[in-house]
């Protein structure tokens, strides 16, 4: 089976950190690591420096305009986006899909407190009342504000994408799920190119301890595509077995960040494999559940 | 290639708990629509949905989880895994949206004074670790590791969320799973409960349910539909790798044969109208199993009773079977359960598979009034009897998701 399996490369990385992003560099992991204190949001993040489509930005939630922050970064890296649009780098939108990672979206939000507070009757909940004021206070759209598969959506309208979809929600390990379900459509042909796409933010999130405000991102792509189209190859995966998360970094403040962790653990592994200066890729190896897991790069 | 067979069913919902009330329940053309009882609804904006009535099943956050803990129990029962060991065993399931409890959220507000803006953020602030440590249990990753541990899956855990295809991704996911040899049985399968005020006015601010009052309000393809009605449940089905199922002298419902996953790229609520992203993962489904179009003897569609989705979905059906269409037969089974939100494709999976082996096509209830922009072979009135090989069962959610799977008789 493995004879017939595609081969797969990074063409595409993205990451946003409150220390600082960059599509190249990643310098901003290694003051993260090395600078734990991370303060919890990004605070100069304006989605609209990254998206230009004014009636996504109207509803997108934080968490996902991260997510598609990264992902616009990751594939302005692998050549589309600014002024080169998908089509011009892949004939067929069908055979490009995403693949997200993502936390559950807290739906404690400030309009849904005030329309409790106005249909408290006596001190207790009125669900009339409650039913009445929804319509003047919550956004009509509150329920795509909350799904986690939004992210996926907004990708997919930012870059044209039409092929195949996944949104894991595994917790820390559904970034490296993300990854390695993105390697498998595109090792089995059934695509030639997966954004795959994270982040986390900690407004008003119903988590026990903060969670650090991240995103990141990498685009995938069949080999033959990537060097079809001459962009440059950062990586090339090799999958060899299921895989779950790469090990992560436990000084990083988003190594618990359950839904963009592994993801940049997995770019944070690429950054050091680009160190050694040799074309390599990760190698995913299989791991039981619940134990530490492993992540190696080797030699293309 | 491995070949993915089903060796286990579990479902709870409007229609009945476990296989042979379902199946008596499908035939039956029993309609699981009715007034909502889990909460006081006078006045109330929403007032019909697709119960579970079981006995016993708490009626606050742990409500989804109880939900999918009785479709596993049952469906590994089924299988004949209750208590046996599987050692390459892993889990793929996808969990609805958890609710909020707003009982406890008013009781923290009554200590809060009113306010707006950074004061307001900060008062969420403070509300958050309270909530969350009440939620936490039942947050998806949680919750999917509380059920995978419950059966004795110690393999990969997937846990996702695609909209109301969620199901059909989470046995696609499954499915991919065996195909690689990560697993010989995959424990797949989804579980919602947005029968509560919160979600059920998130889904009427949207404008998507039925405009009508009444248990008939479901009505997929009619010319008079105006939206669906929330349904809650959950299914489970054991996945597993032919030969690992044929040694253990397994009992084989179908095979999963074909599994097809795209987006409409068109809009976050709307879908495309001429329903391209339908008719790719149907595409995709159908060259999955290696199956043309003209085998398929059923389709269980979408069919939420949206006016644009219907019309979207007749569409997506014409694309891919051409001047075919009308000789494939058609039901929403959503007309019986309403719409199960997060868990839709998984319970429709089962009653697809249910139909499949009892040689039956289930209704679609409610449907009296052709509508020319759903020109489909539609199923109305009661079930009937029919043989047939191959079933699709559709499954499209919000932000443009769309998922089919192809099932086959064995």
């Amino acid at each position: 089976m493995r004879q017939s399996l595609q081969r797969v490369v990074v063409t595409g990385r993205g990451v946003l950190l409150p220390q600082g992003r960059t599509p190249v560099a990643l310098a901003a992991f290694r003051a993260q690591i090395a600078k734990p204190e991370t303060p919890p949001r990004i605070a100069d993040f304006r989605a609209a420096d990254y998206i230009s489509h004014p009636k996504l930005l109207r509803v997108m939630q934080r968490t996902f305009a991260l997510t598609a922050a990264a992902a616009v970064l990751a594939m302005r890296e692998a050549g589309v986006g600014d002024s080169t649009a998908l089509s011009a780098v892949h004939p067929n939108p069908a055979r490009c899909g995403v693949a997200v990672a993502m936390a559950d979206i807290s739906p404690l939000t400030p309009d849904l407190i005030e329309t409790l507070r106005e249909s408290l009757i006596g001190g207790e909940l009125n669900l009339e009342r409650f039913g009445e004021t929804a319509r003047h206070h919550l956004h009509p759209f509150r329920r795509l504000s909350l799904l986690a598969n939004m992210a996926a959506a907004h990708i997919s309208l930012l870059f044209g994408l039409q092929g195949p979809s996944f949104t894991l929600t595994s917790g820390l390990e559904a970034g490296g799920q993300s990854v390695h379900e993105a390697y498998w459509t595109i090792a089995e042909g059934a695509a030639d190119l997966m954004v795959c796409a994270a982040a986390d933010s900690p407004d008003y999130a119903l988590t026990p301890s903060p969670v650090a405000e991240a995103g990141g991102s990498l685009v995938l792509e069949n080999l033959i595509q990537a060097q079809a189209r001459g962009i440059p190859v950062l990586a090339e995966l090799r999958a060899v077995s299921h895989a779950v998360a790469p090990p992560v970094p436990e000084s990083a403040a988003w190594a618990k960040s359950p839904g963009s962790g592994s993801l940049l653990a997995i770019l944070a592994a690429l950054d050091d494999v680009g160190r050694d200066g040799a074309q390599a890729g990760l190698e995913f190896m299989h791991h039981a559940h619940g134990q530490p897991t492993d992540i190696r790069a080797v030699q293309s | 290639m491995k070949t993915v067979v089903i060796t286990g069913l579990g479902v709870i919902s409007p229609l009945g708990r476990g296989v042979p009330a379902t199946t008596m329940a499908l035939q039956s053309g029993h309609n699981g629509v009715r007034r909502i009882q889990q909460f006081e609804r006078r006045g109330f904006p929403v007032q019909f949905a697709g119960e579970v009535t079981e006995a016993g099943i708490p009626n606050d956050g742990r409500r989804m989880a109880a939900l999918a803990e009785l479709a596993l129990d049952e469906a590994l029962e089924n299988a004949g895994l209750n208590g046996a060991s599987t050692p390459r065993c892993a889990f793929s399931w996808a969990v609805g949206k958890p609710g909020l409890d707003l009982q406890q959220l008013t009781e923290a507000l009554r200590h809060l004074s009113p306010a707006t803006g950074e004061v307001l953020r900060e008062q969420l602030d403070q509300i958050a670790p309270a909530l969350a440590r009440q939620r936490q249990s039942e947050e998806p990753p949680a919750l999917t590791a509380r059920l995978a541990d419950r059966v004795g899956a110690g393999g990969a855990r997937y846990c996702s969320y695609t909209a109301c295809a969620s199901g059909n991704d989470a046995l696609g996911l499954g499915k991919r799973l065996i195909e690689r040899g990560v697993a010989d049985v995959v424990i797949a399968g989804a579980t919602d409960a947005q029968v509560h005020p919160l979600g059920l006015l998130e889904f009427d601010l949207l404008d998507a349910l039925a405009q009508e009052d009444s248990e008939h309000a479901c009505r997929p393809f009619d010319r008079q539909r105006t939206g669906f009605v929330v349904g809650e449940g959950a299914a489970a089905l054991v996945l597993e790798d032919l030969e690992h199922a044929r040694r253990r002298g397994a009992r084989i419902w179908g095979r999963l044969a074909g599994y097809g996953s795209s987006l409409d790229c068109y809009g976050l609520t709307k879908c495309h109208p001429e329903g391209r992203g339908a008719a790719l993962a149907m595409n995709t489904a159908l060259a999955d199993a290696g199956l043309d179009c003209s085998a398929i003897g059923y389709i269980n569609a979408h069919g939420t009773g949206t006016v644009l989705n219907d019309r979207a979905e007749a569409a997506a059906i014409h694309r891919v079977w051409g001047g075919r269409a009308r000789q494939v037969p058609v039901s929403s089974t959503k007309s019986m359960t309403g719409h199960l939100i997060g868990a839709a494709s998984a319970v429709e999976a089962v009653l697809t598979l249910l139909a499949l082996a009892e040689g039956f096509l289930p209704a679609t209830l409610n449907y009296a009034t052709f509508d020319p922009e759903c020109d489909l072979a539609v199923v109305s009135g009661a079930a009937r009897p029919a043989r047939f090989r191959a079933a699709m069962s559709n499954g499209f959610g919000f932000g443009g998701q769309n998922s089919a799977l192809v099932l086959t008789a064995v």
